[in-house]
């Protein structure tokens, strides 16, 4: 019987580290290509390169300004993630605890917004009669606004896995709901905030749409639309391309990579009392 | 766990490493030449620079990716060195260039300098209401080709080049010799006999990308081709574009369409024409695995500065609706317009002063040879494949040039990509299409283009 | 009741939220809904004309059109089936304890962080004629396999959702995993106790409690779908010719002509038929998590 199991238990960690191999090409692919010479990486393959090209790296971040896109990018991602977490989470206690005809709706509105689609022309529109058009506040209240139902939504169905009880004892112990929400509710929360921290950042750090339309000015632009400078249209050099979509992938996977485990621990009670 | 921990210290080390990689040879970009050359120029230019060069000045800029050249680069990167002058230029795709610079231009949110494709800049924006007009500077009197920037007499920008020179079939030499074939065709007949031959030993004798902009290339040259003359070309776009005709009026657009579906029934097309890329094709084309592509010279220039060693030049193909011999050429060229809301309007003609003196001015050719605009700038010419102004200059002096078919119907631009240059895809694709059902089906997108546009000739 | 009277959790804490909410995501959506009745277009940004059904009317009658929406649904059902389905088997396989678990699991989920740019970068030279894929067919010796895998719309479409699927598998695998470590252990043990086998404790066990997470993931998923733009736009760009345009890249296209009324009313048409489908998935699903 346990033989059995483990002989199954090996079999699945085969497959599974198959198809993980299937997974990573792409991404090997682009890392090799980087470190190639241009006809190499004009390849496409998996070949490693004969020769090691760090300076395809400096180039890229000599001429292309990505240390200019970090900042910038840094400059939206983190208020963005910040202000839409913190929203989301007070939106979701109070939705979720009050839950009554009212807050349902609200609720309802919200969800609303995972179903629309960006309105460029409109937004433009907007954003010019409210003056804000080429400011990074406007590109930042765009992407909170874009981000806002996902939050809402998870944090709501995280709050109602709590037990109220904890809120009641911290009522009597005089805390008013901001006190509450700080001192005890957010702790507990931290896991669903982790995990929106991560898919937020992601979200809007790789998004090159809304930048590209509303921030008007090459100063601001983020790192995804500074590897644009980089495909041509009559040469194209892909070892730069590639280096390029590395400097723009990484801090994304980075923080992945590091805040991973509390992004299971975050949805668990999330997902589950859905 | 530990494992993830290794996974994040090994990208964060990588991440680092370029960082490092990136300060160590900071020193190295191109601009290098560039100073050597200024050095040796004056040493009173660099005094006088210092002088007039107080504070920093920064002005900004809009450019398509595929126009972001290292010559304009280089540029941009002097003025700053020498006049604490900065130009942010926006990096912008192509595909979403038109739009958001007439969402910009309409709405009063432009920046200073605009880099756009002249004169089809003006079909789409009206240069009236968004542009300077430049007239009164200095430098327009040692302008080459004026008539570029021209619009109700005035004129509205700043050309590097004074053309983009002339459409041809871009082929690789060394192919065509290692098959005997010495003679250039000079009938349609010859030509298909060349293209027979080289599919006889393997070679694909026509490359075709999914690239829209490279095979409507053979249209566009080749309407303009089939009318004749510049008289006849003219007419016809009136008559397209007041809705007195339509394009199957004239059957020899038709015919054009069709003498190009034809290549690719005779089987002189490369298989894969509706997923190849340009670069992979390019590719091919250095190689020999194919021996022909349409393009122009401005093409050929930049397929020479990425495949040095590939022995590449062009020519005018014969085709079966042109007995003239007439040759397409792009009475188009990158250039510089302003915005008129700008408030460096100063700095910016000191900028165009600057950049017409050869100090500047020939930066633009360094890499890439080419017509300069500018009396007095050296265009690099003798890095120019000698083929190009020898055919031009025959072409020119005898009058058989035509300009190509996209210039004269420039009002219709937004709709090539979307629509004309897709179903020069979809037709031999699918089959499902001849030439007659092409302009058909393009001739109800311009009747809605123009419709839309409250256009006179359809309301 | 009492609660009903004064509860503690303040209503205008939702302001800030509502308000950013409403000015940047629903009021835009209203003006593209007015708009949509108008000739509105980029040469007359701020001078529309009403004309009423006019976009609308000419919408449907568009064959493109008509065939992205067909695209469109085939697009979401597809990938929502896949991405669910592979999703969940990921996350059966990787809630045991098989070998170097971890890096499994950040390698599934690894894709989605990438940007969608770099996605269509990547798999648009590996699907290419002499792309990756090709050369390891052909390499195994599968050269009848070979094919040009964007220039015909069975393989082209069918290259889109792979892709699609590619990337958010892992993100929903990462949802049911942590659906599955919620279940409590007890009742497999209990279960066990009572002699159910392996399949009777997915059946009862396992599958009504994790239908919750289901509804998270299929409702994302259906939206997502039926909304897709980018992944198409990189990868196949609408081609080859207009086969595989789905509604949200015909809006950009009519967006780029400068077409914007018809552009609003397509997106109108666009966001009707999403807030239909994953509300009633989602009321669906919710009440399957009563019943079962």
């Amino acid at each position: 019987m346990k033989t059995k199991k483990r002989a199954g238990t090996v079999v699945l960690s085969v497959c599974l580290i198959a198809v993980a191999l299937i997974y990573v090409i792409p991404f090997l692919m682009m890392l090799l290509g980087s470190f190639k010479i241009q006809a190499e990486a004009a390849r496409f393959d998996l070949a490693l390169p004969t020769k090691w090209e760090f300076s395809n790296y400096a180039h890229v971040m000599e001429s292309g300004k990505i240390l200019r896109g970090y900042v910038n990018s840094v400059i939206i991602t983190v208020p963005v993630t910040l202000i839409s977490v913190l929203l989301g989470a007070v939106a979701g206690i109070v939705i979720s605890r009050r839950n009554d005809r009212m807050t349902r709706g609200i609720y309802y509105y919200f969800i609303f917004g995972l179903t629309l689609t960006l309105q460029i022309a409109s937004i433009f529109f907007l954003l010019k009669a409210l003056n804000i058009y080429g400011t990074f506040f406007s590109v930042i209240c765009i992407f909170i606004s874009l981000r806002i139902p996902f939050t809402v939504m998870t944090f709501c169905s995280f709050v109602k896995g709590v037990p109220r009880e904890i809120d009641e004892a911290a009522v009597i112990d005089g805390c008013n709901f901001w006190q509450m929400s700080v001192k005890v509710l957010l702790p507990i929360l931290k896991p669903i905030m982790v995990t929106n921290i991560v898919i937020t950042s992601i979200d809007v750090w790789n998004n090159f749409m809304i930048p590209l339309f509303y921030l008007s000015s090459a100063k601001k632009a983020t790192v995804s639309m500074a590897i644009y400078s980089f495909f041509g249209r009559y040469n194209r050099d892909w070892q730069f391309v590639f280096a390029a979509l590395m400097l723009a992938v990484l801090p994304m996977l980075i923080l992945f990579v590091i805040l991973q485990k509390h992004i299971i621990a975050g949805m668990t009670s999330g997902a589950v009392k859905g | 766990m530990r494992n993830r921990k290794w996974i994040a210290l090994m990208l964060a080390g990588v991440m680092s490493l370029s960082l490092i990689a990136c300060g160590g040879n900071a020193a190295e970009p191109s601009v290098e030449p560039a100073q050597e050359e200024a050095g040796a120029e004056t040493e009173a230019d660099e005094s006088s620079a210092k002088e007039t060069s107080g504070e920093k000045v920064e002005l900004t800029g809009m450019v398509q990716q595929s126009r972001w050249y290292s010559g304009l680069q280089n540029m941009v990167d002097r003025l700053a060195e020498q006049e604490n002058i900065y130009i942010e230029f926006e990096v912008i795709p192509d595909d979403q260039y038109d739009n958001l610079m007439k969402m910009r231009l309409n709405s009063h949110e432009a920046p200073d300098l605009i880099v756009y494709q002249f004169a089809d800049l003006f079909a789409g924006v009206n240069p009236e209401e968004f542009f300077v007009p430049l007239d009164d500077e200095a430098w327009m009197s040692k302008v080459q080709a004026p008539e570029l920037t021209e619009y109700n007499g005035k004129h509205y920008g700043y050309c590097f080049e004074a053309s983009n020179g002339f459409q041809g079939l871009i082929y690789n030499k060394d192919v065509f010799e290692a098959n005997d074939i010495t003679e250039l065709p000079k009938t349609l007949d010859e030509f298909y006999a060349v293209c027979d031959k080289l599919k006889a030993a393997d070679i694909v004798p026509i490359a075709i990308p999914l690239d829209t902009w490279v095979p409507q290339i053979w249209m566009t040259s080749g309407m303009s081709r089939a009318l004749g003359t510049v008289d006849a070309c003219e007419d016809f776009a009136d008559k397209i574009l007041t809705n007195q005709a339509k394009f199957n009026d004239y059957p020899e657009m038709a015919a054009v369409v069709d003498e190009y579906l034809d290549l690719f029934e005779k089987g002189y097309v490369n298989e894969d024409f509706m997923t190849v890329s340009y670069d992979e094709i390019l590719g091919r084309l250095a190689s020999g695995e194919i021996a022909m592509i349409y393009g122009a010279t401005e093409i050929l220039t930049s397929i020479e500065e990425s495949y040095p060693e590939a022995n590449l030049t062009i020519f005018n193909p014969p085709v079966g609706y042109d007995d003239k011999d007439v040759l397409a050429y792009l009475p188009t060229a990158m250039g510089i317009a302003v915005n008129k809301d700008t408030e460096n309007l100063d700095t910016i003609k000191k900028v165009f002063d600057l950049w017409s003196t050869p100090e500047y001015g020939d930066l633009y050719f360094q890499s890439r040879p080419g017509f300069p605009n500018i009396e007095g700038v050296n265009g690099n010419e003798e890095a120019m494949n000698p083929d190009i102004p020898k055919i031009y200059n025959e072409y020119m002096s005898e009058g058989r040039v035509v300009a190509q078919m996209n210039q004269y119907i420039d009002m219709l631009q937004p709709l090539f990509g979307n629509t004309l240059w897709v179903y020069f895809l979809e037709a031999p694709s699918k089959g499902n299409m001849d030439g007659a059902a092409v302009m058909e089906r393009f001739q109800e997108d311009v009747d809605k283009f123009m419709k839309e546009k409250g256009a006179e000739g359809w309301n | 009741m009492k609660r009903k009277k004064k509860s503690i959790y303040p209503l205008y804490a939702l302001i800030p939220a509502l308000v950013i909410y409403t000015i940047f995501s629903v009021v835009p959506i209203a003006i593209s809904l007015l708009l949509s009745f108008t000739d509105w277009n980029m040469n007359r940004l701020f001078t529309p004309v009403f004309t009423g059904l006019a976009n609308y009317a000419e919408l449907l009658q568009d064959p493109v059109f008509l065939r992205s929406i067909g695209n469109t649904f085939l697009f979401a059902f597809a990938t929502t089936i896949l991405k669910t389905g592979i999703g969940f088997i990921l996350a059966l396989a990787l809630v045991k304890k098989v070998a170097a678990r971890g890096i499994l699991r950040t390698i599934y989920y690894a894709p989605c962080v990438i940007s969608i740019t770099v996605v269509g970068v990547l798999f648009k030279s590996i699907l290419a004629n002499r792309g990756l894929l090709n050369n390891v067919l052909s390499g195994i010796g599968l050269e009848g396999l070979t094919r040009d895998w964007l220039g015909s719309y069975g393989t082209a479409i069918g290259s889109v959702i792979f892709v699609e699927v590619w990337m958010w598998a892992g993100f929903n695998m990462f949802i049911f995993i942590s659906g599955l470590q919620a279940i409590s252990a007890d009742y497999y043990e209990s279960a066990t106790l009572d002699g159910a086998s392996a399949y009777d404790k997915f059946r009862h066990i396992t599958l009504p409690l994790i239908v919750p997470s289901m509804t998270v993931v299929v409702t994302l998923s259906i939206a997502g779908g039926l909304k897709v733009f980018d992944i198409i736009y990189v990868i196949t760009n609408g081609g080859p010719g207009f086969d595989t345009q789905v509604l949200a890249t015909y809006t950009y296209q009519s967006f780029s002509l400068g077409f914007l009324g018809e552009s609003t009313a397509g997106s109108v048409i666009l966001a009707v038929i999403v807030v239909i489908i994953s509300f009633a998935m989602n009321r669906y699903f919710t009440k399957r998590e009563v019943e079962m």
